[in-house]
């Protein structure tokens, strides 16, 4: 093989990876029992096909840990483009970059940068590749930072895991997935088996749901600055179409001054202090707070996971880590259990206990928080209880029409509920329960 | 100057989180550091991206193939080049507003005269140097109050620790602190709002929009009238549930759903056992107003304190308001006109101590050093300021301390699995003797592990015979080499000075943010030593 040759031309290689040869090649207490010092490691571990989902904060920092740490064919998937405010984290891009794809400047970066290291861009959404572009990687590790491409990939993951006879997981179809995630100076990183460990649809409730305003409030009893401006962007805008009617882009400065100056207006009639730009840029774009040191932290642990997994030079992390680094430095491993009736990695029915007096309304709610759900239809075998979809108007009135009903009167102890959302790789089966 | 709109949006993502407050700290901040492998330059990275002001490499070695399997701001070309000169003009390239100098003389043969250069920096850090390099740094810095950040990294290992004489932190950014709501003590536009309400007045939609602190205010009314007492304050569990009571008897019900349930009622019975605490200054902030510094230090923060001990000495005890209310569902007049007169209390108290802290600066000589901004904010965040006292780096006056905590570590030596991180730092430490009394790392040079295993053993028993707490107390010498095993001391042997990039990656990142926290006087550093074990991802902080 090429890289075979590669590897025993470069005159550098016994010194310039002397310090991992250490780990792979001398044996140890600390590593699994399988692990068997000596040369091959290294050298599976520099084949290894690895898969960085994002080349965001956590991506510059895991393409450049992943080079270093010898992995060679490395491939990167992004769909962003380089902004300016990535600058202070995202440290493969310059000034000149901005506007660029990310996946193609970091790769060309981290391969003009790491001699022998081949990193392939692929500028697009991970729902633009294949199960057969995922199947080909050794394992993939992700930088995200949004709970839906998670989930999707943690579905597509879990999808390619084949059972043998015995109905056991096929260990040779498992793409391990490693998860970065990082909030200002917290951080996460887990290590997740496909149908052998929990995966993240199991362990759904450890995200945040996301912060709402409800309509009524920011229309009516607007009180903080963020419901000035939460109103102008779902409200105003789609009234007054400016702008000739374009979508609200709130990478376009003078739509960021419309809304900013709207909202200021409304803030001051309602006599609300605080709207500025930045607040408002926040809540239009919803920005995640981040700096570049709690990104190298969790980055570093993935990448120390991803060289584990490659190498056995240590056992893996079991199997989840949070990190903060407010008061002083705080790591905390857990080993997170699998959900056996999982919807995603169990094929499971979701159990939902509910009163059979409570409103339709209730429950849709509360399937839309537990599963980060932006817009749920609800359908038995029979009929479709709540769709809110241009495709389906004639749905409409029905499906308001149910919401006040009790579930008693839409749905009978012991039914099954098919659940799908844009946010939902598939659809999850309800069971519902009644609790009198 | 004001950061150009640029820089304010290079920033932003982290301004979020310090304020603008914080990065022209950060702005201003001249930082140096002890040798740039790929720990000191990961640590460097971080700083420049974050903007400091001005970086100083001080490293005296070129650059060698193993770098090029480390440090990732080196490339196989760099070789045989001064390794500070190519990663200045790597690290350069990341931030075009900072600074950057390198000196390449080796730290460890810095003249005294040297040292006195130092005094320059807002923050030192030395990455992965000597233990004499270490102390020589920390006695320079200790006594004009530089802090110094030792960093280390050794296989799967690493360590940060800070050595500082002093610091003061203006916002903890703990966000667990009670709100100061002044139940007890409403000021007098506060108790002129309630007096306005009258929950039996209004109409069921407008009582479920009334803002819980209001509420608060109409229990504590009906609670002082059950008591026959005007002045009684709910002080235990009993009596909270008392108020809790009231409030559920507030509830009304409206005609269309028949129920009493509302959300400003929910969050009011979330809330009370917070909200229902005297308005007392806490025990750690009355011993920062009462240190001795309050009445003597020339410091802008020493000088707020005793603003702010005078301020409370002429209000009956009472800190400044602080005037920021949470956030509670109600209609717009309600909640605006209390955050209104919230805020603009807020604003005349912290007006009383910019007077008081600008006379004691004129008293003290140091007119003109403090803004009205700092003093607002401090006011805000009174509750949030703490003050770290720490010791001059001295790495035998802290091993019997090291020693004392494997003792009384829980876990068992005699399975690999799982190794204490006191026991790692004596492993640390002893791989430090070991490297000076024979010139190389164990597991160096061909030598076989296993018989650096036993060299590496005879060092850790010596070290800890010399800790004073064990030496009349055979017992405890067997107890502490007991939970030191074999196969850990064949781990740093395996290491044989092994420097992995996502290690130096990992515990750059945590020492660079120890960096900001001290330049920012904003969140709280590790007090004092931070040990990171790769093998498990487990960590433990120590004061040592």
């Amino acid at each position: 093989m090429p890289n075979d040759e590669k590897v025993s031309v470069d005159p550098l290689a016994s010194e310039r990876w002397r310090s991992i040869r250490r780990l792979t090649d001398r044996e140890s207490a600390f590593a699994p029992e399988w692990f068997q010092p000596g040369p091959a490691n290294f050298e599976f571990l520099q084949k290894a096909k690895v898969l960085v989902i994002g080349a965001g904060g956590l991506g510059c920092e895991l393409l450049k840990d992943l080079a270093m740490s010898g992995f060679r064919l490395i491939d990167v998937i992004d769909m962003d483009t380089i902004d300016l405010s990535n600058l202070n984290r995202q440290f493969l891009f310059r000034e000149a970059d901005v506007g660029k794809s990310k996946a193609e400047v970091a790769a060309a970066f981290v391969n003009r940068r790491v001699q022998g290291c081949k990193v392939t861009p692929h500028n697009c959404r991970i729902e633009d590749k294949s199960p057969d572009f995922y199947r080909q990687f050794f394992m993939v590790i992700c930088g995200l930072d949004s709970i839906p491409a998670r989930r999707w990939i943690n579905a597509m993951l879990c999808s390619l895991v084949d059972e043998t006879a015995d109905g056991q997981p096929d260990m040779s179809t498992i793409v391990p997935m490693i998860d970065g995630g990082t909030e200002g100076f917290k951080g996460s990183a887990r290590v997740i088996y496909p149908k052998m460990s929990a995966c993240v649809d199991c362990t759904i409730d450890l995200y945040p749901p996301q912060v709402n305003f409800p309509l009524c409030t920011i229309a009516h009893t607007p009180r903080l600055p963020e419901h000035c401006i939460e109103y102008i962007k779902v409200v105003v805008w789609p009234e007054e179409k400016p702008f000739d009617g374009a979508d609200l882009d709130a990478d376009d400065p003078t739509h960021v001054d419309w809304v900013l100056q709207r909202a200021e207006q409304r803030a001051n009639q309602y006599n609300i202090r605080g709207v500025d730009r930045r607040l408002t840029l926040g809540v239009l774009k919803r920005i995640i707070p981040a700096v570049a040191t709690t990104n190298a932290v969790i980055a570093a642990s993935c990448a120390l996971e991803a060289l584990k997994l490659a190498t056995n030079i240590s056992k893996p992390l079991d199997n989840y880590l949070n990190f903060t680094q407010v008061q002083g430095a705080y790591t905390c491993v857990v080993s997170l259990e699998r959900d056996k009736n999982c919807f995603t990695c169990s094929g499971g029915h979701v159990p939902i206990e509910i009163h059979p007096t409570a409103t339709f309304e209730s429950l849709v709610t509360r399937v839309t928080e537990k599963f980060h759900l932006k817009n749920p239809t609800l359908e038995t075998a029979l009929r479709k209880l709540y769709c809110i979809s241009l495709l389906f108007p004639q749905l409409e009135e029905e499906s308001h029409r149910n919401l006040h009903l009790s579930i008693k009167d839409v749905l009978h102890d012991g039914d099954e509920v098919l659940l799908s959302d844009v946010a939902l790789p598939r659809a999850i089966t309800l069971r519902i329960r009644f609790n009198d | 100057m004001p950061p150009s709109i640029d820089s304010g949006i290079r920033y932003d993502r982290q301004v979020r989180l310090w304020g603008e407050e914080g990065q022209a700290s950060i702005g201003s901040a001249s930082v140096c550091v002890l040798g740039c492998d790929s720990l000191g330059t990961e640590i460097l990275k971080s700083l420049v991206l974050a903007g400091v002001h001005a970086f100083c490499i001080i490293d005296g070695t070129t650059v060698e193939p193993s770098d090029i399997g480390q440090n990732f701001f080196l490339h196989v070309d760099d070789i045989g080049k001064p390794r500070a000169e190519v990663v200045l003009d790597k690290l350069l390239e990341l931030n075009p507003s900072v600074h950057g100098s390198i000196s390449c003389q080796p730290p460890n043969l810095l003249t005294n005269e040297d040292l006195t250069t130092i005094s320059k920096f807002t923050v030192v850090v030395s990455a992965n140097q000597t233990e004499e390099v270490d102390m020589t740094f920390s006695k320079a810095l200790y006594n004009i109050g530089i802090p110094l950040v030792c960093v280390k990294t050794y296989g799967l290992l690493g360590s940060v620790k800070i050595c500082i004489n002093e610091h003061t932190i203006l916002n903890t950014h703990e966000d667990n602190s009670n709100p100061d709501l002044r139940l007890d003590v409403p000021f007098e536009k506060l108790s002129q709002l309630v007096k306005e309400v009258d929950l039996n007045e209004i109409s069921v939609d407008e009582l479920r929009h009334t803002p819980y602190l209001l509420l608060y205010f109409k229990a504590l009314e009906v609670y002082r009238k059950e008591r026959n007492d005007l002045v009684a304050f709910p002080e235990n569990y009993k009596d909270r549930q008392r108020i809790q009571q009231i409030l559920k008897d507030f509830r009304r019900s409206s005609e269309e759903s028949g129920s009493k349930d509302s959300e400003n009622f929910d969050e009011a019975r979330a809330a009370v056992n917070r909200a229902f605490q005297r308005t007392t200054i806490g025990n750690s902030l009355k011993s920062i107003l009462t240190d001795n510094l309050c009445s003597t230090s020339t410091k802008p923060f020493w000088i707020i304190c005793e603003a702010l001990r005078q301020f409370a000495e002429a209000n009956n005890g009472l800190l400044p308001l602080r005037g920021t209310l949470p956030d509670m569902a109600s209609d717009t007049n309600r909640y605006t006109r209390l955050t209104t007169i919230f805020h603009e209390k807020a604003l005349v108290d912290a007006k009383e101590v910019v007077q008081l802290a600008k006379a004691i600066e004129k008293k003290r000589g140091v007119d003109g050093i403090i803004s009205d901004e700092i003093v607002y904010r401090f006011c805000k965040n009174a509750d949030k300021i703490l003050v770290q006292r720490g010791s001059c780096l001295d790495y035998a006056s802290e091993l019997p301390n090291v020693v004392k905590t494997i003792r009384e570590q829980f876990e068992d030596g005699s399975t690999s699995g799982s190794v204490g991180s006191a026991t790692w730092v004596l492993l640390l430490r002893a791989v430090e003797r070991f490297r000076k009394e024979k010139g190389r790392f164990p597991g160096t040079n061909g030598v076989p592990v296993s018989i650096d295993a036993r060299d590496l053993k005879v060092r850790i028993e010596s070290l800890v015979r010399e800790t004073e707490t064990v030496q009349q107390d055979t017992d405890a010498f067997d107890q502490v080499l007991q939970k030191v095993s074999d196969s850990a001391i064949a781990e740093m042997c395996r290491f044989g000075a092994a420097e992995l990039h996502v290690i130096s990656s990992y515990i750059g990142g945590i020492a660079a943010q120890e960096v900001i926290k001290l330049s920012t006087n904003q969140y709280v550093p590790i007090d004092n030593t931070f040990v990171f074990d790769g093998h498990t991802q487990q960590s433990a902080s120590f004061k040592f």
